[in-house]
């Protein structure tokens, strides 16, 4: 007993009294901490088991409290170390200090904390009686005094059952209280910590489980008369039988000579269902939704009786009542339980549509969806009723298309979705603006989030249903619509826009009817003050419906004027500049005699405040693929040339900004403009899907290379020189602009979308135009590997087969990339540049191999060769890869007598050879990442068959390495060889894998 | 029913029971409505008093049939300009690594989560486009216009 025979002195012990006493009154939070830490360290302290009894005797509960607490952080932190009588005598404490103490007519608070510490204490892996802990404390409450484990031991289940009905309600709650912290502290064991642990708490808990379904059986069956005791021992039991079953799910998942006896609870319990207070139905709502099997067919159906009883109606009227006169909960327990219950049972909810119960349940499932008011403004219990629904319908639409079988169900199925439908019509519904407005933020973000969660629904529904639905969504739309009734309009449009028609081409005739009323005509009307909200869904509708418009054209204009009527609003703008660019792509053939009417439009729109970079730039990208569709070529030109003249307009604007200073100002009108021409480029690229007429396009020559297009295309290089322009005064006044990069980036867009032109249109600028552009950039300009990567499209498009020869103009651009190549310093510190120019020294290659080799200065082609040189030596992966490619590029390299002679490709690689060959055998060699390493097998592979001296150069390279792989002949040689005879991109990897783990010592561990 | 459909099958149980504020995420339906549990649509908001505020990010989900040893593959749609979003759209994040941070307890939740909190918190170390990646480093100005108007065209309902 060495540990509890510590000794404190009385003083001591009264010491701790008083602080704990201290530590109750007001006191600064210092002084509190300091009490606090003081007790701490006395509880800690071995003296801490003299300090928890002589606590646990004191007069005032607070002080008794701390006992039972003692007690418990003891037992948590210093069982360990404790003998087999030491943890006896413990127990015997606890149980004397429980019994007395209830017979004192102590507290709630001490005998609960004493209840939870003798779970904590039995559940101890130590040999504690534990297995027999339940009848112990029932027979000491029997003889109000500690009974012994070995004396209750051999008591049959009768006895024990006897026993209990000698109790008194409160010993029995005591006794509630301590069966359901030992079931929690059991719960607690049995996840997370070793087999043995588990293994024991569970053989534990079986042992006591006929104990405790005595105990509850009688708790629950009492005929003693309804009283607040027996009503309080019974929600206590309730409690208690939902912690023991929930924590037999994991515990015991089938075994059922412990399920059973608990199962055979249910009906008892439930019988308390109508009586009890609404935690006892919250109990069965908490079972079903993490137990649900626990239920068996019968407790099912008495469940599903309950809920469909009168007392079910009386629980229904009385949440209607106070759900209008706004008293009531949030979400009522009954109705909670309802929802849980159908959870459980949507298989015979579907599958038995028919039967009365069914029916019933089905009908207040609905019911719940017909509360009145405002969905989660008024009414929150449809937020958990949806979720009813939403299995529902998953659960249908899995069974309906899953399963090969006759589905007799599916006709009610889909008249509950259809009544379902009304019913989220009516709640998808917003509240008038002015009321709207007035909700708090969290509420706003809910109701949209409910609306977005019912689209999602009648998604999901829409394929059960079919047609019937749409029809039933257009017919009240345009009902609405008469009467002008534009809330209602809205809910209706939304629906429709979650069902998403737009692809199913049988539903057309039913949209027809809607795009065909007079919808658009009347929202394009402003002096109907239709809420912004019904045009908003009404622009939604557009986005979502495009294809329909695309196969029905007749249809478009009304839409696309009420769009542009759209823009001028802020909250409209963005969604409809978006629509207009979508529906005039698309349908570009069939508006062209909308065309005047839209360029008004989008002139009265560019002085609206909504008109910047991105409304802008599609509802003109848009107009310019109508004009890209018109047959005659001069009428085209003179839409294109007004359009210029909007984008000249904004060009000319930034110049004067800037003029007066205003450069903030200036530089998003000069953005602007930019965006606004690459759109326009890029709307008038012939689209993928138009079969190409020869004929027009041998015509088209002509027209192509005339004064018309050749006036076009200055125009577009004025502007985009205009703006260039201002750029570089900036530039040469030491000014850095925040949009530099921004509009650097949106001039490489035009550029781009002339790349990709097969007919020389409008875009399709002089090449000088893009190199001039390029020798205007450095090493420091922003965005500088956008603009390498147009420098890489340009190369491309110049080097189709028939695309004429532009040797100077490349020559130029080769010059200026060269100097930005010898401007950086350190290719580590500048990786994606350098993986950027090695890139577009690639793109030389073939076509222009001979202007990559044909540098004026000897300097300059060292610089072109020794940059990827390097780059194969860094660690940077970017530069590093793209290194790997130029060489392997390089390598493969055919010599043509008219542009790049054979020999002089050797010379150049007889000159950089040895060098190639270190650095790709540096790396081979153990140094690359082995990420990177598969990478340097193609020029490796390459250079191996492409020059005689080749193996010579490795060869060499290894002997300079110094590694005990690369030193020992026996093993270089061997790699070469294997080298020299791999064929394939694969048996080089293989081969270079094989070398490089030897290298790094990891010999066997990459190999194949 | 294989270990991949029936986690995916309480995954999607769990998921509706209990998802976070703003996201969805459900199993594809092929035209003729027959589930495609290995597909899921998802939804990813960016997160409050963030750049990425009021945006919402779609993206595919794809798992593979060796599904939850192996983790899914996520893929927004359209791509998204994002240091860790591939050209392709696939996202770049240790917990979606086989090799990294995988682990098959983590569910759709924790994923979509964790990649809420990749948008506003771009990991520097493992660049997946270019694009973006540059202008993080280089311009984190002009990153963020771009950031607003992406999220400009990708409102949340």
């Amino acid at each position: 007993m060495a540990h509890l025979a510590e000794r404190s002195s009385t003083r001591a012990l009264e010491h701790v009294e008083q602080l704990i006493l201290r530590m109750l009154q007001p006191g600064t939070p210092t002084e509190i901490h300091q009490i606090d830490n003081d007790i701490r360290q006395m509880q800690r302290s071995p003296g801490g088991w003299e300090m928890a009894n002589f606590l646990l005797g004191r007069n005032n509960t607070h002080v008794r409290y701390f006992g039972a607490l003692t007690f418990q952080i003891k037992i948590n932190s210093d069982s360990e170390n404790l003998s087999d009588e030491d943890i006896a005598m413990i127990g015997q404490q606890l149980v004397t200090w429980l019994v007395r103490l209830a017979e004192n007519g102590e507290g709630k608070m001490v005998l609960q904390k004493l209840c939870s510490t003798l779970a904590v204490y039995y559940l101890l892996q130590k040999k504690a009686h534990a297995d027999a802990c339940v009848r112990t404390l029932l027979a000491s409450f029997a003889t109000n005094a500690p009974t012994s484990p070995k004396d209750v031991a051999q008591l049959t289940s009768d006895a024990i059952a006897q026993l209990i009905t000698t109790l008194s309600p409160d010993r029995l709650t005591l006794a509630l209280w301590f069966c359901r912290n030992l079931t929690e502290e059991a719960n607690k064991k049995t996840t997370g910590h070793p087999p043995e642990v588990v293994a024991n708490t569970l053989s534990r808990m079986k042992a006591n489980l006929p104990d405790v379904v005595a105990l509850l059986r009688h708790c629950l069956t009492t005929t003693a008369a309804e009283t607040d005791t027996i009503f309080q021992l019974r929600s206590e039991a309730l409690s208690c039988f939902l912690s023991c079953a929930i924590f037999s799910q994991p515990a015991w998942p089938s075994d059922q000579e412990s399920l059973t006896p608990l199962r055979s609870l249910l009906e008892p319990a439930m019988v308390w269902c109508p009586i009890g207070a609404p935690e006892s139905l919250d109990i069965f709502t908490d079972l079903l939704s993490t137990f649900g099997a626990f239920f068996q067919k019968a407790n099912l159906e008495a469940l599903g009786t309950l809920l469909t009883s009168r007392w079910a109606q009386e629980q229904l009227t009385n949440i209607l009542t106070d759900a209008n006169e706004g008293t009531g909960e949030d979400t009522p327990a009954f109705a909670k339980l309802v929802l849980a219950y159908g959870e459980v049972m949507m298989k015979e909810l579907v599958n038995e549509p028919d039967s009365v119960v069914n029916k019933d349940l089905m009908s207040l499932m609905h019911s719940f969806f017909r509360f009145p008011g405002y969905a989660v403004i008024d009414d929150k219990l449809i937020v958990h009723a949806q979720e009813f629904w939403i299995s529902y319908v998953e659960f249908l639409v899995d069974a309906e298309f899953e399963e090969e079988i006759p589905k007799p169900w599916l006709a009610s199925a889909k008249s509950h979705i259809m009544q379902l439908y009304h019913e989220i019509w009516t709640k998808v519904r917003f509240p008038a603006q002015a009321v709207f407005a007035q909700e708090d933020g969290d509420t706003k973000r809910e109701f949209r989030q409910f609306r977005a969660d019912m689209k999602e629904l009648l998604l999901s529904a829409f394929p059960t249903v079919g047609s019937i639905l749409t029809e039933t969504i257009i017919q009240a739309c345009i009902e609405h619509l008469t009467r002008q009734e534009w809330l209602e309009v809205e809910a209706s449009l939304f629906c429709l826009n979650a069902i998403a028609l737009s692809e199913h081409e049988s539903e057309d005739h039913h949209l027809a009817s809607l795009f065909g009323s007079l919808l658009y005509v009347e929202l394009a009307k402003a002096e109907l003050g239709i809420p912004a909200r019904t045009r908003q869904t009404a622009v939604d509708l557009l986005g979502q419906y495009s294809e329909f418009f695309e196969r029905h054209e007749e249809y478009l204009p009304a839409a696309l004027d009420f769009l542009f009527v759209s823009l001028s609003n802020p909250s409209l703008a963005q969604q409809a500049a978006k629509s207009i660019f979508r529906l005039c792509s698309s349908c570009r053939k069939s508006l062209a005699s909308k065309l005047a009417n839209f360029v008004q439009g989008y002139e009265q729109f560019c002085n609206s405040a909504t008109a910047d970079r991105t409304t802008k730039e599609k509802v003109i990208g848009g107009i310019a693929a109508i004009v890209q569709a018109i047959d005659s070529q001069e009428e085209q030109a003179t839409w294109m040339n007004t359009l210029l003249d909007y984008i000249q307009h904004d060009a000319q604007l930034a110049s004067q900004r800037f003029a007066s200073e205003l450069i903030e100002e200036g530089q998003v009108v000069a953005l602007t403009a930019m965006a606004c021409l690459a759109s326009v480029g890029k709307a008038s690229e012939a689209p993928d899907d138009v079969p190409i007429d020869v004929d027009a396009v041998r015509q088209a020559d002509a027209w192509h290379a005339g004064p018309v297009m050749e006036s076009i295309r200055s125009r577009i290089v004025e502007i985009i020189q205009a703006v260039m322009q201002l750029l570089a005064n900036s530039q040469s006044q030491g000014q850095s602009l925040e949009l530099h990069g921004d509009i650097l980036e949106t001039i490489c867009n035009v550029f781009k979308t002339g790349f990709r032109e097969t007919t020389p249109g409008p875009f399709v600028l002089s090449p000088q135009v893009t190199v001039q552009f390029f020798s205007t950039v450095q090493l420091n300009t922003p965005r500088l590997d956008i603009v390498l990567s147009m420098a890489c499209s340009f190369l491309s498009s110049h080097s189709q087969a028939t695309s004429p020869r532009i040797d100077s103009e490349v020559g130029a651009l080769l010059q200026h990339l060269i100097e930005i190549i010898r401007s950086v310093a350190d290719p580590r510190s500048e990786a994606e540049i350098a993986s950027g120019l090695i890139e577009v020294l690639m793109k030389f290659m073939p076509r222009y191999t001979n202007v990559l080799l044909g540098v004026p200065s000897q300097a300059d082609l060292e610089l072109v060769f020794s940059f990827p040189l390097k780059c194969l030596t860094i660690p940077e992966y970017l530069p590093k890869r793209s290194a790997t490619k130029f060489w392997a590029d390089f390598l493969s390299l055919r010599g043509s007598p008219n542009a790049t002679p054979q020999e002089l490709l050797d010379q150049v690689l007889e000159h950089f050879g040895p060098q190639l060959a270190i650095a790709l055998m540096v790396q081979v060699a153990g140094n690359a990442m082995r990420t990177d390493l598969d990478w340097f097998a193609a020029p490796l592979m390459i250079l191996v068959k492409r020059h005689v001296r080749a193996k010579s150069w490795l060869e060499q390279a290894l002997t300079s390495i110094n590694s005990t792989s690369t030193q020992d002949s026996a093993k270089r040689m061997r790699f070469l060889k294997q080298l020299s005879v791999a064929n394939t991109l694969f048996s080089t990897k293989k081969v270079m894998t094989a070398f490089w783990s030897q290298c790094k010592g990891l010999e066997g561990a990459y190999a194949p | 029913m294989s270990l991949c459909q029936n986690r995916l099958q309480e995954e999607r149980k769990q998921w509706r029971r209990d998802h976070p504020f703003g996201f969805f995420a459900k199993p594809v339906r092929t035209a003729n409505g027959i589930l495609d549990l290995k597909k899921w649509e998802c939804g990813v908001p960016g997160k409050d008093k963030t750049l990425w505020e009021g945006g919402l990010f779609k993206l595919e989900v794809t798992f593979p049939d060796e599904y939850p040893t192996k983790p899914p593959k996520c893929k927004f749609t359209p791509p998204l300009f994002h240091p860790n979003v591939y050209p392709s759209g696939t996202v770049c994040l240790s917990i979606l690594n086989e090799e990294e941070g995988w682990k098959p307890a983590i569910t759709i939740k924790e994923i979509l989560l964790g990649i809420q909190s990749l948008l506003d918190e771009p990991n520097p170390e493992s660049p997946a486009q270019a694009e973006a990646y540059n202008l993080f480093k280089k311009d984190r100005a002009g990153y963020e216009r771009k950031v607003k108007a992406i999220v400009k065209e990708n409102p949340a309902p």
